[in-house]
């Protein structure tokens, strides 16, 4: 703040040296920055209108109340919309990811305080009864639905071994030397492999697919490699050393392939 | 090297010379081929020696046996495996530490002087017993606070003087605590303070046992809940085939002397599809069961006696569609002296197990809730196979949620295809009817 007043005096002397030199009036644009300068507005601009203009309207949110005490609703319906709790969800209602309080019963709102789960909470409940009062009794047994009705469970019909067209859906394919495959009938008449037994088909093979079983045996295998190198390449070292220098003749270690290569270039 | 394997290394280490030890002194005394000594050495592993007989020094594959016999194996394999390979280590006490033992002196000078108090506190009480009620100053309502508090205070030396004992502390940690003293009750709470208590008391809010089962319940006993050997937690979903036979339950009391307790057993989840409602169901009471600090197995199974069964367990079982059934375990304190006359339980509930409401029963017996756990059943593919061993009805019904139809009313159909219903566009009806999936010959459908 201190420093603003210290560069006033600064700024009325740049606005007066402004004046003395221009005497026509100044463009909008110009007259604006002046006016951010000088901390002053003229007339011309005020008329324009654009500080007094209030915003247009929005969008409206349409939140409140949408149900009242003592209506009837059923699971899911909206009874409050609201930004933050203003309302709390009670008795058979939940709060959504945007406070909205539904029903999660059917029944009849009720809008109430309850001192002894929050002193300073409102809460929207449902009951099953108009009549009842929230909250409940503290140590009353809880009211539920059940919400259910009683169906006889049907047994499932046996599917039929032939089908409509009297070849059978399923056959069982028997190669010697080959596990059993068992073939279904598909849409299209042709007799298949469900995918999920063939993948299976891969561990009868007995093949051996990755070397080791978990990653952790792999990187123990790998230090141990890796170890045994360093290893043997220390006592290489060690061995050249007593050897001296006239043995270093190296002989370039070759593949068994490029071996055999050079025996047959040798031959011809 | 990983933290532990630094840590076991010098064990493995002692194991290794031992093992080789055992070889030479094999080797000195036999002259067979190498393979017959190994042959010898595994026949040797599946007999017990006497090391495996102690709980103290127990392997892990002879433990079960042990536990068979009625001794639990004491503290940690690998602790137990350090004790053989050093039997004759120093008793612990004996440790030549000088600042231990130092230790250990000023904490038997304070044990001193809090059994000093204690007597001094016991002959006060003996001399105000002495006093006759009239003469006591303040009338015999303030004999008795006296002597209440003052043996509250008794007790609270007892534990005070044993608390700062390694040894007891270290007898409580291998199990070999004696409930019947103080001290050894006093570690057993705190421990069950510590976590089970608070898993029951959260168990007990969040399944809405309070307010549904009885308006007030305050654990002040361990009890654990077995299916089968394996410990089932609170709450836990278990299979209808493991609850088909009776749990075994481990209590574990917290104050002194033998009482005489009731196991009541409780579904308050039973559907009932006429009144929309559910009721609760008894699957279990037996009464009189003898219980004090030192027995901790209750196997509701063993319970037969017709002085103390009153009725035998129901299986716990739901049917398909409805929701968990909690099933809540009570165990209910008998008055002092006091004994539930189990016949006047079977005339009353044997006849019909449902609607059974525990509040009810703990007034007609005089009854106190002091220990709870729980499990819940749900439908499961074996639920079926049990109702019908049990003669339960049932197994063939299946509830579905009951549609709530919506408060608005129908919506009127949108759509080129629904414009072109009417006779007006017969000649589009073979491309505006018979939609598969949304119509059919007679008009719209929904699906179901």
């Amino acid at each position: 703040m201190r420093s603003l007043i210290a560069q006033r005096p600064f700024v009325a002397a740049l606005s007066g040296l402004s004046r003395v030199c221009i005497n026509r009036p100044a463009p909008i644009g110009a007259q604006l920055a002046n006016s951010l300068v000088q901390g002053q507005r003229y007339a011309s601009v005020k008329s324009q209108g654009a500080y007094k203009k209030k915003s247009k309207r929005g969008i409206p949110k349409k939140l409140g109340a949408k149900r009242t005490g003592d209506q009837y609703v059923i699971p899911g319906n909206i009874i409050y919309k609201q930004r933050g709790t203003l309302w709390w969800p009670g008795e058979n209602c939940i709060m959504g990811r945007d406070f909205t309080i539904h029903a999660m019963a059917t029944g009849y709102v009720k809008y109430y305080r309850d001192p002894a789960r929050h002193p300073d909470r409102k809460y929207i409940g449902v009951t099953f009864e108009k009549d009842d009062v929230l909250p409940y009794p503290a140590h009353a047994e809880r009211k539920r639905k059940l919400g259910r009705t009683a169906h006889q469970i049907r047994p499932e019909a046996p599917k039929p071994e032939i089908s409509p067209s009297g070849i059978p859906f399923q056959i069982t394919r028997v190669e010697k030397g080959e596990p059993d495959r068992l073939l279904r009938l598909r849409k299209d008449y042709s007799y298949r492999e469900d995918n999920w037994r063939i993948g299976r088909l891969v561990q009868t093979t007995g093949l051996k697919i990755k070397r080791f079983r978990t990653r952790k045996q792999y990187f123990r295998h790998r230090r141990w490699r890796r170890e045994r190198e360093i290893e043997g390449q220390r006592k290489a070292a060690q061995r050249r050393e007593e050897l001296g220098d006239d043995a270093v003749k190296v002989v370039k270690q070759l593949s068994k392939k490029a071996l055999k290569k050079a025996k047959k270039a040798g031959r011809k | 090297m990983s933290r532990c394997q630094s840590v076991a290394r010098p064990l493995a280490r002692q194991l290794q010379q031992r093992s080789m030890q055992q070889c030479l002194a094999i080797r000195s005394f036999n002259t067979t081929s190498s393979q017959q000594n190994a042959a010898a050495s595994a026949a040797a592993a599946v007999e017990p020696t006497p090391l495996d007989l102690d709980p103290d020094t127990v392997l892990p594959e002879f433990e079960d046996a042990l536990i068979k016999a009625g001794k639990m194996p004491i503290g940690s394999r690998r602790r137990r495996v350090a004790l053989r390979s050093n039997p004759n280590s120093l008793p612990f006490e004996q440790l030549p530490y000088q600042a231990f033992q130092e230790a250990r002196k000023i904490l038997a000078a304070d044990r001193e002087q809090k059994i000093a108090k204690i007597k001094e506190e016991v002959e006060k009480i003996a001399r105000i017993e002495a006093v006759e009620d009239s003469q006591f100053k303040g009338g015999p309502k303030m004999k008795a606070t006296r002597l209440a508090s003052l043996r509250k205070y008794v007790e609270e030396l007892k534990i005070k003087a044993d608390v700062n004992d390694p040894i007891v502390k270290k007898r409580f940690e291998d199990g070999l605590g004696d409930m019947n003293k103080p001290i050894y009750r006093y570690y057993a709470e705190k421990k069950w303070r510590s976590y089970d208590q608070r898993l029951i008391t959260q168990r007990i809010s969040q399944f809405h046992i309070v307010p549904d089962i009885i308006p007030k319940l305050v654990p002040t006993a361990d009890v654990q809940l077995y299916f089968r050997k394996a410990k089932v937690a609170p709450g836990q979903i278990v299979d209808s085939i493991v609850s088909e036979n009776p749990p075994r339950l481990r209590v574990q009391l917290f104050n002194p002397g033998e009482r005489l307790v009731t196991v009541v057993v409780v579904d308050p989840d039973v559907p009932d599809v006429e009144n929309d409602t559910f009721f609760n169901r008894c699957h279990y009471i037996a009464a009189n069961i003898p219980l004090s600090p030192t027995d901790t197995s209750l196997p509701l199974s063993k319970i037969k006696a017709d002085d103390q069964l009153a009725l035998p367990w129901l299986p716990a079982f739901a049917q398909k569609g409805s929701p968990y059934h909690r099933m809540a375990i009570f165990l209910l304190e008998q008055l002092p002296g006091e004994r539930v006359d189990v016949a006047k339980v079977k005339e009353l509930y044997a006849s019909s197990r449902d609607k059974f409401s525990l509040k009810s029963f703990q007034s007609k017996f005089r009854v106190r809730p002091f220990g709870f756990n729980m499990f819940r059943s749900v439908w499961d593919d074996n639920t079926a196979a049990v109702m019908a061993r049990h003669g339960l009805p049932g197994a063939d019904v299946e509830l579905r949620t009951a549609r709530v139809h919506s408060l608005k009313g129908p919506v009127k159909l949108r759509g080129w295809e629904a414009k072109r219903q009417g006779p007006k566009y017969r000649q589009l009806w073979k491309y505006t009817k018979r939609i598969r999936g949304l119509s059919n010959a007679r008009g719209w459908t929904k699906r179901k």
